[in-house]
Parts: structure tokens; sequence; C-alpha cells
């Protein structure tokens, strides 16, 4: 079963497109930004400097002014110092990656990274990515009763592996059961903010 | 896995699988309730489901996510606000109270976790849904019947307050099994039972359901006591998604991820 999330690197670039486009910065700020808005999830220190590296020679981003006379903070290289921002290209990349479906399920960290990076006006979309989310989840806690059921009238009840199948199996229900709910009650609450958005509630939305 | 191409036939086979020989089916059902004076509480919105003639289906849920709205409005006691809900075909909005009367009687048998006001022995609980229809010999008989096949015969002289949850929970399978339905209705009856006694109870029931063809539709807010399923469905503010049916070996449908990664 395809537990495992999708890996961070797959969706780094569009995680630090995302946050150039909210605010110019270089590789150290970066880092420290990541460790902030995204700290479950883990990325290594020194991942926004490989990334801008890529998104460079992608043409996705270029630094602001590279001859700039910057005076980097201690234990901070000038090249980590440069501030970048996203190209044309980057932002247009950027905004794709915000309104297309998640790559693979869980989705939890994908999810995560554009629910954090999102604007009021991606709401709809990203509620409709939820409901993506659940449908994936919902198929998935199925798929696998399908399994057990064969599994278990194929095998003797009485015997031990098929006792502890019991404690397996509710394991990983009790994952997707607890992924449901969850991505419902996200579901839930994206939708009142929308409709607070939309009813000029927010009166700070950046 | 189904390709990108697999996709939109898989669920072309899903609409053909629902149309085919629908039990019961929501046509998009929404319902309402009042709260106070200015606000409307949404318990069902827009909520379309078929379920086939023995078919297995499970609604996962949190709770007050409308779950057992929904199985009230199965059952004929709460109407849509818009919509429909039917049973073989006939609106049951539309059904007089004798017809619905006869319906609940004979056919779609309805089961919650709440205890009986009085305190009798458990086959006078289960044979009392009888007793208007048969001579009480014949009632008694057929929940001795019924309790025997769950198992549960041994506690049949036992009063409801001395039973444990997992016997409370057979006795009260028997009280919808005894009428012989066509449809099932279980409202979150595993909530309060352990590993061992969902799959025991949820296996029981599978095996029944496929002996009968009987169509059984429950709620429940715990995944394990889906395992015996067809279908599992979720439900949150009145919003309810149900999947197509898996393939029987259990393969997994990428639904999204094999889609174009566009706007």
């Amino acid at each position: 079963m395809g537990r495992t999330a999708t890996a961070p690197g797959q969706f780094g670039g569009e995680v630090i497109l995302g946050l150039l486009t909210e605010e110019l910065s270089g590789s150290y700020q970066l880092d420290r930004r990541l460790a902030e808005r995204f700290g479950s999830v883990g990325y290594a220190n020194g991942m926004a400097k490989q990334t801008l590296k890529r998104l460079r020679e992608a043409g996705l981003v270029r630094p602001v002014d590279a001859e700039a006379d910057v005076t980097p903070p201690p234990g901070v290289s000038r090249a980590e110092a440069i501030m970048y921002e996203p190209t044309s290209a980057g932002i247009k990349h950027f905004r794709r990656w915000m309104w297309a479906s998640i790559t693979a399920p869980p989705v939890r960290e994908e999810l995560h990274a554009k629910i954090a990076l999102c604007q009021p006006n991606d709401m709809p979309r990203m509620i409709t990515l939820v409901r993506e989310a659940v449908a994936v989840c919902a198929g998935r806690l199925q798929d696998l009763n399908v399994e057990t059921q064969a599994r278990r009238k194929r095998a003797d009840p009485e015997r031990w592996s098929s006792r502890m199948d019991v404690i397996v199996t509710g394991g990983d229900q009790a994952w997707w059961e607890s992924r449901i709910k969850w991505l419902q009650r996200v579901r839930i609450y994206l939708e009142q903010e929308w409709r607070a958005y939309q009813a000029g509630l927010h009166s700070q939305v950046a | 896995m189904a390709g990108l191409s697999g996709w939109p036939a898989f669920a072309g086979c899903l609409i053909l699988y629902g149309a085919m020989d629908a039990l019961l089916s929501f046509q998009n059902a929404s319902l309402t309730f009042p709260r106070g004076h200015r606000h409307v509480v949404r318990a069902l919105a827009d909520v379309s489901l078929d379920l086939a003639r023995g078919e297995l289906m499970a609604v996962l849920a949190g709770r007050a996510q409308g779950k057992t709205t929904l199985l009230r409005a199965a059952a004929g006691f709460d109407k849509p606000v818009r919509g429909k809900v039917l049973y073989k075909g006939r609106d049951l909005s539309r059904l007089s109270d004798r017809q619905l009367s006869g319906l609940l009687s004979k056919q779609i048998a309805f089961v919650e976790p709440i205890g009986p006001d009085l305190d009798l022995p458990v086959i006078s609980h289960v044979a009392l849904p009888l007793l208007a229809m048969l001579s009480e010999n014949v009632a008694y008989e057929r929940a001795n019947t019924t309790l025997r096949r769950l198992g549960a015969d041994e506690y049949a002289d036992q009063r409801w307050s001395s039973l444990a949850d997992s016997e409370r929970v057979l006795a009260t399978l028997a009280q919808g099994l005894v009428r012989e339905p066509e449809l099932l209705l279980v409202d979150d009856l595993m909530a309060t039972l352990g590993m061992g006694a969902t799959e025991q109870i949820g296996r029981l029931l599978h095996t029944i359901a496929r002996e009968e063809e009987m169509s059984v539709l429950m709620s429940t807010s715990d995944a394990e006591a889906t395992t015996w399923f067809d279908r599992v469905a979720t439900l949150a503010g009145g919003e309810l998604y149900v999947p197509p049916p898996s393939e029987p070996d259990g393969n997994v449908i990428d639904f999204p991820s094999d889609q174009p990664r566009s706007a």
C-alpha cells in the first residue's frame, strides 16, 4: 500500500516559488521560512540553496541584483544572502501547480503546502482538491477492505496469523479513517472561510 | 492500476452498476432542519447514492455529520426538502403512512444503539416487532431462530440490562433481522465494540446479507466496522461521497493522479 507521502523534493521547487512570490528572499532566509511554515514536513537545511540553483537553471527564478554589495549576516555566505525573485515563467509554473490535482495519496505534505501558500481566491480550488483527496482516501480504504475480505475468506480465522491480521489491518483502517475525517474537517473549515471572505469578514488577507 | 484512458470507462461502468438494480436510491436529496428563527442546519446536501440489491454499503463519518439523518431518510422517517429517496423505484415521501408502515414492518428494518424502555428478556424484544403480524408462538420461534443464527441464543432469556456491549449489538441486529428485511439500516451500532468483536459481528452480518440477498446501509464512526462492506462512503457536513466499487482483486484505482496536471 502506498502509505508514504510524496517526498518533499518532488514539489520543493513549487514551495520555494510560492515563498518567493510572497516575499523576495535569499537561500538562508528561505531555509528559515521553510522551517517556520512547514516544520512538520522536515525539509533538510540547505534544501533552499539546491532548489534555487535548479530553479535558476530552469529560468523560473533570478537573482534580484547579483552584483549588489550585500553584507551577509554572521555565519551566512554571500551566495546564501543573494535575494531571488520568481520570473514570470516561475509565477506561471507556481499557479499551475497550485491549481493542479494532488499527485498521489495520501497527499498530506503536498496538500499542506498548497493550503499554506494559498490566497483567498484560491480557496474554491483548494476545496475541490480536498474533495479529491477525500475521494482518493475513501477509495483506498475500500480497496483495503476488499483485499482483506479476500484474504480472510481464504484463511482459517483461528490461526494465529489471522488473529494478528485483525490488528495490522485495523491499524491501516484507523490511519485512513483519521485522514478522511481530518480532510472532511479541512473542507468544512475552508468552506466557512471562503464564505466569510466573500462576505467581507476578513479585513486582512495577506 | 487504471491508466488515464481506463478512468472514464471505469466511471461509465459505475453508472451502470448503480442504475442496474438499485434497491434504494437517493437522488440529489437535501434535508434541512430549522435552528431558531433565522438559521437552518444543512443535514443532507444534494446527496445521491444507489444501493444495489445484496450490496453492503458503510457510511463513515464523525459525530453530528448527518449519519442518522441519512438513515432516517432511507427509512422514510424524514423527508427531503429537495430531491428524492426511492425504494424499489417508489418515492418514499409520496407513500401514505399506512404504505410506509407496511414497508417498515416487512421490507425495511432500522436498528440503532438505543436500549429498550422495558427491561424484558432479549427474546421478547426480538419477537416484539412480529407480534402484530404473527401468532405469539411463531413470533417467538422466529426470534429464537434469528438469535441462534447470530450465536446469541444462549442469552435469549437474559434481561437487556444484564447484557455486555457486544451482546446488545447482536440482540439489536436480531431485532432487525427477525423481520427478514430486504433492506437493513444500521445506525452506528458497533461504536462500542473492541477489535475482535467488530470483526466477528461484521463478518456475520456480511454472511447473512449474502445468504439472504439483503442490502445493508450502515453508518459508522469506526473504519474497522467497514471491513466486510462492499463500499465505504464518507459523509461530512451533510455532503456524501460514494466511491465507485473496488475491483474484485483489490487493485487500487488512482483517481486523480494520472490526469493531466493542468489547471
